[in-house]
């Protein structure tokens, strides 16, 4: 501020200097206003898609949606509204503001957040499929893929895109219908079940006989045409609910595309489907090819077992004592059925793998799996008993054998050891139990058996329920159980209730197809969704609220969707 | 540290008036005649232009360029004043003297100090808009291990905020509020001219002054980076004369103040038996005195600075050893820093070259030691001889979750950083004429970090269940800047001075690193040195990653501050910037700025007023995305795709094109008045301003189609802030002996609204309406949102369902406040705000003969925290697998004395507490020796003091400071107010150090 300034100078030397000052800056200026940002670690499409391989990489995108089918969301959606699975509150864990007890009481509410992850796997699914096929569609227009080729692409797309609608007609029912990436609106209002419904059956009625009808490792993992067949299958079997109107002749129909292939049969032993290694299973109509390494996403055993469980497989990290089987639905299946398994003792292991992973439990070198948070029963402690672990600290899913329920309650004073646990997919010795290796079977030959037995049922006649009895008890045979002689009986959570006309049937497709992503829409197409007083009140406190009502048989809009697009219409009932 | 200059000259002036008040009277009949002498000032040497005039005449002079002065006098009664904008004025009894020779000293706490703002530096006065200047006298005293801890409390509006005391940990800076959600919340930094320099690269010993620039105008010529404010850092430089060397050298013992208060061993065994649950392991551990130490830190600084001919020079090294009070942690820093100033060609070339290099070695500990110390069980050992403990390394492990032997934590595994950050700065300066110089300045920071983790393979807590497991990771960023300028000052009328500066601005940036993860190995040995040795890579399940990222900021600017008579001030700038992380269409924007001042104590012409500045501005600034390429469609690879019986990756969408993306921008408008009154006794600025930033950045789930990825990052919505802001200084006593002066500097918020984050993108309404936001976590407490972010109210606002009682069965009661009948999640009401109110700094300070005393207290008032211990574990039926919250014991029925008997999801009310305190932030207490100069030293003082002795609170966790973001949520600034369990506990510290000087 202060500076004194003496006035000689030389003009040329200044002239010199401010010279070399606008050289530096003009030898700075090619760059002095380019902002293009420089890219080193993401491609863009303008330097992608360019040699097939990155074609094909891009047609991964629709299939790598389907990673959270088995466990996450969309499986919680599927089957933890019905009576199979239950995630009891064990003391502190497992409350989670009560999204769990809501679903298994019904009294769910559209903050819940498994509807919001449903919603975005199904138009997750959905958008990804329509924008690929935009991309295909403008790939053939520019001349750098040959038509027959994206034809191809674009069926497969279509029946993975009319997969997800599948999905989200049966959750969500009245949805958005966004078919084509290039016209779709900015906030696409809902449309009705009923029009979705239409549209996803007619789409893949066009888009399933393009489709390959290899069952090979081209197809292995990705929808080829008999893929197609079975979810139209399911489209058709559930067109009763989702557009009132049922549709059994074409379930029968599709079915019969697939099992007179004779390219797919079932497995002489069940848990060929479920192993760690059971790829290429002759079951497998459609499956999810998860991988530890290359397809992550399938947790149901960190989800499942109990902490201490992770002596037992030596597993990487430490499950999280969640889902499990719910104790009359375990009951459900005869002790010898070989889907069952057996059960742990104190004087040794379970023998026979089963769903179930059931009884006292053993450390992988040997002796038995200790709860360090057991608590010793104190039934006189005023005015609340403790009830306590009545077998004490030894790890025993169930407390089989002993008069306790395997399940006292659904929370929060659910016991740590409550429950026996989804012991269906292999889990091997040192795995990580939050990406487990197994495939996992969106489709199942046994699935199409029973869906066929269903629709001929339905339909009734006593030829047609003969039919039915055969295709059921090609499936008991093979659990090692004696063959039904009727369809109808009690039904698994109210064995000593009354029989009900097809409740053995809805028992059988139950104790098959456990945790396969199914019950929610079995119980619903029986009209049972409603009775869930008979499975859930010997659970619930005094406390607890059931809700009641055919409109919960449409799951809420979660209120960030509706926030997120103001032409969509809240479900009724919500 | 130096001596604080005001002191020295209090005590010189003393002496001075006594001995002339001497000669007064004995050569009181002398005749007119003629003084001569010299003013210099210790900063810059001779001072031409000071002002002298004869006390009661209007007898003047000047002094001219060598600051040589001659002035006649009317005799030895005669007194002689000197003034000079930016000095404190001084008056002389002439006596017989016919030389005195004097030397100003700066003005401390007047008005014509010189500030360094954006680009320029101004005297206080000429200053129109809000900016807070601390120079080191003021900084805070003790154990400062960072540059922001020297200024904690002491700016009005400016809020420093870190919870506990782990010294590896940077502070969270908030400067009047929120002004941005989705952007950077952290002020820009700028050390000498170097802007968004790393504060870690500079050694709190070795600035000069750190000047808080508050408002929209002076912040705006910093455009894009100026939103959330900016701090501008001067360090020290040398000064022409005899080299002078300091030392400071200081031993700090800190040690946990507060822990979360847990039950000990005796109170949960009472509790136990009277629940009835919970095993009895036999031991009585304190966990918090297992995992924790009295830290013993030592620092020295040594700085030599000089100068001679036309050269001066200053460096110094600066080296810390701080111990964390969490076993096994801790940091070593050793810093330098070179700053060289050479004068050529008759001085009218100036090179300044800045060199700063510093070298940390870290060790992180776990902040996870704090959550188990907390709640594992007091009875259990820390070790046990038991055969089944051996597969742990003997440490005692229950199998429950989220539940492991803190201890254990510590010894058995290894978190470690090493940092290393280099700074070059060349700046050459040209005057050409008097008035007219250009400049150019180049700078290059580089800061590399590497980390190492290592977790053993018996431990229980991580490693074990990998067989060991190693993570490595490198990060490098580099970035450089370029920026020329031209600058012009001199007066263009009479007594009306113009300054103006103009210039470019370019500045890339680069992001760079790599990182690895592997376990399953045979043995501990390699820690995390030989990542090829874990089997995971040869399973094919070992983790690596690379990236690399850049930006690029390049801006044009213009600094116009025009000075009338003294008396109006006018100042503008204008940035025209752009940055390459914006859109195609929307690159450049220009952030302007306009503030005018007037000075009325001139109009009142009272003696009591010296200074009375009314002020007013208006400036824009700007945010930028936290991150690049978000304007841009790119894909990545997500996951892999099954194809012809192998895996290959697929490739999809990782976020949608923006082309319109662009600034974030802040408008706002400071009322201010600066004032001095009672010959500058009291002293201070009181301001009001209210702030708006309009398309905010934030990242808004996106309908697909027509987006193809379902995130965007866009330009919505508003949230707006006002506030108060007053700085107070009070010289209370000002004698030879004793001086006493205190400031105070409170600030209130009046508002921090979330106007509306709603809007339009490619053709999609989006509202965001009412979101729920954060979560409380695990055990049990996933889906429970703990905070409302909504259209139209303040931002974090707390949730919570409202407690009402415990009934006689021992459940725990919330009110139905939607009356439907039934608890569930729609009950939840706002019970409180993570936002302070007012914060509060109080600052006093003592002299009295050779001793120094400084106290300062700070407040916050106003803000609430969600103690997450008690929102978990105030639960005595969890007795059984935790240790609990000494309030545990108080939830029970009052009438029947029933205990609590839910043990889920009980988060609610009463665990949102008011977290109001007062703390005695720092304190020292120091004694300067008389030091005769035939010992060579200068300078000697001894001094002890002590950082956050004690805070007043009724907040029953560990740290009542506030949270302004939540650390298990990416810091979102809209999550505040929440106290997580891995915070680290409050310390105490206790410093005694030496600064000698020779």
């Amino acid at each position: 501020m202060k500076t004194i300034v003496r006035h000689s100078f030389n003009r040329y030397l200044l002239l010199i200097r401010v010279s070399l000052i606008a050289l530096l800056v003009t030898s700075l200026n090619q760059s002095c206003t380019n902002l293009d940002e420089e890219l080193f670690d993401s491609v863009t499409p303008a330097n992608f898609f360019k040699t097939d391989q990155e074609f094909i990489s891009a047609l991964g995108a629709a299939y790598t949606q389907f990673a959270d089918y088995a466990s996450n969301d969309p499986w919680a959606l599927h089957e933890i509204y019905a009576d199979a699975i239950v995630v009891p509150t064990r003391g502190q864990d497992w409350d989670d503001g009560g999204v769990l007890r809501r679903a298994h009481l019904h009294s769910y509410n559209k903050e819940d957040g498994f509807f919001n992850g449903g919603w975005n796997f199904g138009f997750g699914g959905v958008n990804t499929a329509n924008r690929l096929i935009y991309q295909f569609e403008t790939l053939v227009e520019s001349g750098q893929v040959e038509k027959a080729t994206a034809d191809a692409f674009i069926a497969e797309l279509q029946t993975v895109r009319g997969f997800f609608y599948w999905q989200l007609i049966d959750w969500f029912g009245n949805v958005p219908l966004v078919t084509n990436f290039a016209t779709a609106e900015a906030a696409p209002p809902t449309k009705s079940r009923l029009e979705v419904f239409n549209f996803t059956v007619g789409d893949l009625e066009t888009a399933v006989p393009k489709l390959s009808k290899a069952v090979d490792g081209t197809t292995y993992g990705r929808m080829n045409y008999y893929a197609g067949q079975t979810l139209l299958a399911k489209l058709y079997l559930n067109a009763q609910v989702y557009s009132g109107t049922a549709q059994w002749d074409k379930v029968i129909t599709a079915c019969d595309e697939v099992i007179n292939s004779g390219k797919y049969s079932l497995e002489s032993n069940y848990f060929a489907n479920f192993n760690v290694n059971n790829s290429g299973s002759k079951e497998f109509i459609f499956a999810i090819p998860y991988d530890q390494v290359f397809f992550q996403g399938f947790n149901l055993a960190v989800r499942s077992l109990h902490y201490g469980s992770q002596q037992t497989y030596n597993l990487t990290a430490q499950p999280w004592n969640g889902y499990c089987a719910m104790e009359e639905f375990y009951n459900s299946y005869d002790n010898a059925d070989l889907r069952k398994g057996d059960v742990g003792t104190l004087t040794g292991p379970a023998t026979k793998r089963g769903n179930f992973i059931a009884g006292y439990q053993y450390k992988a070198g040997g002796g038995l799996v200790m709860d360090d948070g057991f608590e010793v029963p104190q039934p006189a402690r005023q005015p609340v008993p403790l009830l306590g672990d009545p077998d004490g600290a030894p790890l025993n899913f169930g407390n089989i054998g002993s008069t306790q329920p395997q399940i006292n309650e659904l929370g929060p004073q659910a016991y740590r050891q409550a429950g026996v646990r989804i012991g269906k997919w292999e889990i091997a010795l040192g795995s990580q139990p939050n990406n487990m290796s197994n495939d996992y079977s969106v489709f199942r030959y046994a699935d199409v058996l029973l869906m066929k037995a269903e629709a001929l049922w339905r339909k009734g006649g006593a030829a047609n329920i003969s039919q039915a009895l055969t295709l059921v008890n090609l499936v008991r045979s093979r659990a090692g159980v004696p063959a039904l002689t009727s369809l109808d009986g009690p039904v698994s959570y109210d064995m000593t209730g009354p029989s009900i006309a097809g409740g053995e049937l809805l028992n059988e497709i139950g104790r098959e197809m456990f945790a396969e992503n199914h019950r929610r829409q079995d119980i619903i197409r029986w009209g049972l969704y409603d009775e869930l007083e008979k499975w859930i009140l010997p659970y619930y406190n005094p406390g607890d609220v059931v809700k009641k009502g055919s409109y919960l048989t449409i799951f809420p809009i979660h209120k960030d969707k509706i926030a997120a697009n103001t032409n969509l219409v809240q479900n009724p009932g919500y | 540290m130096r001596t604080p200059r005001k002191y020295y000259f209090l005590i010189r002036k003393w002496i001075l008036s006594v001995s002339f008040l001497f000669f007064a009277v004995s050569l009181s009949y002398a005749q007119q005649r003629t003084v001569t002498g010299k003013v210099t000032s210790e900063d810059e040497g001779a001072l031409p232009g000071v002002n002298i005039v004869v006390q009661g005449t209007v007898t003047g002079t000047q002094t001219d360029v060598d600051g040589n002065y001659s002035i006649t006098v009317p005799g030895p009664e005669a007194v002689l004043v000197f003034t000079f904008i930016g000095y404190t004025p001084q008056q002389v009894n002439v006596g017989s003297q016919a030389t005195i020779n004097i030397e100003l000293v700066p003005a401390v706490s007047t008005l014509g100090e010189i500030v360094v703002t954006g680009y320029t530096q101004q005297r206080k006065k000429e200053i129109t808009s809000s900016i807070a200047n601390v120079k080191s006298e003021e900084f805070n005293k003790g154990y400062v291990s960072r540059p922001e801890q020297l200024i904690v409390g002491k700016v009005a509006g400016l809020s420093l905020s870190r919870p506990g005391g782990n010294p590896n940990e940077g502070y969270n800076i908030r400067l009047r509020g929120l002004s941005t959600i989705g952007a950077n919340t952290q002020p820009l930094i700028v050390v000498d001219g170097v802007l968004g320099a790393s504060l870690e690269n500079v050694d709190p010993n070795d600035i000069e002054t750190m000047s808080v620039l508050k408002d929209g105008s002076a912040a705006a010529i910093y455009g894009t980076r100026g939103s959330s404010g900016v701090i501008i850092v001067t360090t020290k430089k040398g000064k022409k004369g005899t080299s002078v060397i300091d030392y400071n050298g200081y031993i700090t013992a800190e040690m946990v103040a507060k822990t979360t208060p847990v039950m000990t061993a005796a109170e949960w065994r009472a509790l136990s038996a009277e629940v009835g649950a919970g095993t009895d392991f036999g031991s009585s551990t304190d966990w918090f005195k297992e995992t924790t130490q009295t830290a013993i830190s030592h620092t020295h600084n040594l700085a030599i600075s000089g100068g001679a001919g036309n050269s001066t020079y200053r460096a110094s090294i600066n080296y810390h050893d701080s111990k964390g009070v969490i076993l096994n942690s801790g940091r070593k820093q050793l810093n330098g820093r070179i700053n060289f100033t050479q004068k050529a060609l008759n001085d009218k070339f100036t090179l300044d070259v800045n060199l700063g290099a510093t070298d940390v070695v870290a060790q992180y500990g776990f902040a996870d030691a704090f959550r188990y110390a907390s709640v594992y069980n007091p009875t259990a050992p820390v070790r046990s001889s038991d055969a089944a403990y051996e597969i742990y390394d003997g440490y005692f492990q229950q199998v429950l979750y989220d539940y492991y032997n803190p201890v254990q934590i510590l010894e058995q595994n290894l978190n470690d950083g090493k940092d290393r950050m280099l700074l070059l700065a060349v700046k050459g300066t040209y005057q050409i004429v008097k008035g007219l110089s250009v400049d150019a300045f180049y700078s290059r920071q580089n800061n590399n970090s590497l980390r190492g983790q290592y977790f053993d393979k018996n431990s229980y807590w991580v490693g074990r269940d990998r067989n060991g497991l190693a993570r490595r990771s490198f990060d490098m960023n580099t970035n450089q800047l370029f920026e020329t300028s031209a600058r012009w000052t001199g007066d263009i009328a009479s007594s009306v001075n113009l300054n103006t500066v103009g210039g470019y601005s370019y500045q890339d940036f680069e992001y760079e690193g790599s990182s690895a993860e592997g376990g399953d190995f045979l043995t501990d040995a390699f820690t995390y040195n030989n990542l090829s040795a874990a089997l995971d890579f040869n399973n094919g399940i070992g983790e690596v990653g690379s990236y690399k990222n850049s930006y690029k900021l390049i801006a044009f600017f213009g600094i116009v501050n025009l000075n009338i008579k003294d008396t109006w001030f006018v100042t503008a700038s204008a940035r025209y910037e752009g940055s390459s992380r914006f859109g195609e269409d929307n690159k450049w924007g220009l952030f302007p700025s306009i503030g005018g001042g007037m000075d009325l104590a001139g109009f009142i012409g009272s003696d009591a007023i010296n200074v009375l500045k009314l002020r007013a501005s208006y400036g824009l600034t700007g945010n930028q995305p936290g991150n690049s390429y978000l304007s841009l469609l790119r894909l990545g690879p997500r996951g892999n795709f099954f194809y012809n019986g192998e895996f290959v990756p697929g490739y999809a969408p990782v976020s949608n094109a923006n082309t319109d993306l662009k600034w974030e921008k802040k408008s706002e408008i400071d009322i201010g008045v600066d004032f001095a009154f009672l010959n500058s006794k009291l002293v201070g600025s009181f301001d009001y301003y209210t702030r708006t930033t309009t398309d905010l950045l934030f990242e808004y789930e996106v309908p697909v189609p027509p987006n193809i990825y379902n995130r965007a990052l866009v330009n919505l919505g508003e949230i707006r802030s006002s506030g108060l802001e007053l700085s107070l200084t009070w010289n209370v006593v000002e004698t030879g002996d004793l001086s006493y002066n205190m400031t105070l500097t409170p600030s209130y918020n009046l508002a921090n609204e979330l106007v509306s984050l709603s809007g339009s993108y490619n053709g999609a309404d989006l509202k965001y309406g009412v979101r729920d936001l954060g979560g409380m976590g695990a055990p049990g407490q996933s889906d429970v949102p703990l905070i409302r972010a909504e259209e139209g109210k303040p931002i974090g606002q707390l949730l919570a369902l409202v407690y009402k009682e415990i009934d006689a069965t021992g459940n725990l009661i919330f009110e139905d406040t939607n009356n439907d009948g039934t608890i569930s999640t729609l009950d939840r009401q706002i019970v409180g705000n993570g936002l302070p109110k007012l914060l509060l700094g109080f600052a006093n300070n003592f002299t009295y003969k050779n001793w120094d005393l400084g106290v300062f207290f700070r407040g916050v008032f106003g803000h609430d925290l969600l103690n997450s211990y008690r929102g978990f574990y105030e639960v005595p039926k969890m007795i059984g697998s935790y240790n609990l919250p000494k309030t545990a014991r108080d939830m029970k029925n009052p009438t029947t004395g029933t205990y609590l008997n839910n043990s889920s999801g009980v988060l609610n009310s009463t665990h949102i507490e008011n977290a109001d305190f007062v703390t005695l932030d720092n304190m020292s207490l120091g004694y300067n020796f008389n030091v005769p100069q035939s010992t060579g030293f200068s300078k000697i003082r001894l001094y002890l003091a002590g950082n956050n002795l004690f805070y007043i609170t009724k907040y029953k966790g560990a740290d009542p400071n506030p949270r302004y973001g939540d650390i298990e949520g990416g810091n979102n600034p809209l999550i505040p107010g929440i106290d997580r369990r891995n915070t680290w506990f409050r310390t105490r510290a206790v410093t005694f150090g030496a600064n000698i000087v020779f």
